[in-house]
């Protein structure tokens, strides 16, 4: 029984996501103009500025398109406007595809995209997609004060720990992150278009470092993290051309 | 003078965190507004079953509220206080917005933890948030519908699979070739962990073997620094 669509798509539906997502954009805005504010307020050079919101957004810009897949798998079953909320507000589209799954079993079904998925589910689907991605922000509201000011001080007293401590966490989280697809392809040979896009990748940001070192251009340090991200989709398209 | 400027930057913190608790706040109640508005307006002709819902809450809080706690404290050092908390209130932070925010503090040449800093990670991952909204807004009209053919086509797919391997080696190969005596060793370990136990046992306890393997790795840099072997110091 398809009737809980008439939920799912109702104007309601619509008005109540788009409320959400209309605030959380003004948020962004608004900490934005303030950012900037603040910039001009310490002396730092415009063009620096803009160009740190243009370099982001457009970096952005390649990322968000495999999202729009989750997006519309979603879409399918839970509506258009629901699956838009859950991936534009703190959610990730490996939560929201997995939390889905979660909460159709949690009612006996196989997956989300089961038959037997009603109007009941579907409602009770939102309350548990909602209620489940909040532990992120809560931690934030409670935990970021403390945890900014432990962090500000252990860099005035101790900055050589501090400095250690930072770069330790961001190599250690790299090398966690890179792992996967430096292994992978031994169990599933199909991988092995992820280590050609990791490789490949981070070759190609090296050598726009290397180039802007020896040219002298500020260009291809800011093009050597999307122009590498780039190449590596490239590397991962060649890859399969042999594969 | 300077006492100014640092009270200054102290007020701006303040304020930050002021700002950020109750935005957050506010954006906690409207996500929960949307199931609590659908509920009251269609729930009466429709039997909630309480005990699954409250089960599938629990599972999903079992397992998000353990990731939770991993990023807030992996995550949010990198991200300044005003990315924080927009990150965490807009999502996609390990493919986006930790991304923007660590390239646009290395392409200016600019501290984590300064003025300069907060300001730049805060203008990266509003940008990021911005874009991917529209975007996302696009998908939900029309976009989704005619990209997703073409991204997911013979063609382009395996490009568009693999966004996520490309941009984490373009984001980490300038860092790892910086500081090499502690990378190479740390990522033989995690590529040996995961040839030694393989790809879906890592997986199926990824946010305590992530935190796990940062907490020892980080133990092995003190003492290595304690000998002598590694040099680190203060950025200027």
């Amino acid at each position: 029984m398809k009737d809980y669509l008439s939920i799912a798509n109702s104007t309601l539906m619509a008005a109540a996501c788009g409320i959400v997502i209309l605030y959380v954009l003004g948020q962004s805005l608004f900490f934005m103009r303030r950012a900037w504010k603040r910039g001009k307020e310490i002396g730092m050079d415009t063009k620096v500025m803009k160009k740190t919101v243009s370099g982001s957004a457009l970096f952005s810009v390649v990322p968000s398109i495999p999202i729009l897949i989750i997006l519309v798998m979603l879409m399918s079953v839970l509506g258009n406007y629901f699956p838009w909320l859950r991936l534009s507000v703190v959610g990730s589209s490996s939560y929201e595809n997995v939390a889905a799954n979660i909460t159709a079993r949690s009612f006996g079904l196989l997956s989300y995209t089961d038959e037997g998925y009603n109007a009941s589910i579907f409602i009770s689907t939102l309350w548990a997609m909602s209620i489940g991605i909040l532990y992120g922000p809560l931690l934030i509201m409670f935990g970021q004060k403390s945890l900014d000011k432990g962090m500000n001080k252990l860099r005035k007293n101790k900055p050589i720990f501090y400095n250690l401590l930072i770069d330790g966490i961001f190599i250690a989280m790299m090398s966690w992150f890179c792992a996967p697809y430096l292994t992978y392809w031994t169990e599933k040979p199909e991988q092995l278009l992820a280590l050609a896009a990791l490789v490949t990748g981070g070759a190609a940001a090296l050598l726009f470092n290397w180039l802007a070192q020896k040219t002298n251009r500020h260009f291809l340090t800011e093009m050597s993290f999307p122009g590498g991200m780039l190449v590596g989709m490239l590397g991962a398209y060649i890859a399969n051309l042999f594969l | 003078m300077k006492k100014e400027a640092v009270n200054t930057q102290e007020t701006y913190m303040n304020n930050t965190h002021r700002i950020g608790k109750i935005s957050t706040l506010i954006a906690i109640l409207l996500i929960l507004m949307v199931p609590a508005a659908i509920t009251m307006v269609y729930g009466k002709d429709v039997k909630i079953q309480i005990s699954n819902t409250i089960s599938a809450i629990i599972t999903l809080s079992a397992i998000y509220g353990v990731v939770s706690v991993v990023e807030v404290v992996s995550y949010s050092p990198f991200l300044g206080s005003a990315g924080a908390y927009l990150s965490f209130i807009t999502g996609n932070i390990m493919n986006m917005k930790l991304p923007s925010a660590t390239n646009a503090l290395r392409v200016n040449n600019v501290e984590r933890g300064t003025d300069e800093g907060e300001v730049i990670t805060t203008l990266a991952i509003g940008a990021s948030s911005v874009v991917t909204t529209v975007i996302l807004f696009l998908g939900m009209l029309f976009l989704g519908r005619l990209l997703v053919p073409v991204i997911t086509g013979p063609a382009l797919a395996p490009a568009f699979n693999n966004v996520t391997p490309a941009l984490t080696g373009a984001l980490a190969a300038p860092y790892f070739i910086k500081n090499k005596k502690l990378s190479i060793p740390t990522v033989i370990a995690g590529c040996l962990l995961y040839l030694i136990l393989g790809y879906d046992f890592m997986s199926s306890g990824y946010s305590f073997f992530m935190l796990g393997f940062i907490m020892i790795s980080f133990l092995c840099y003190l003492l290595v620094y304690k000998t002598g072997i590694v040099k680190e110091k203060p950025k200027h």
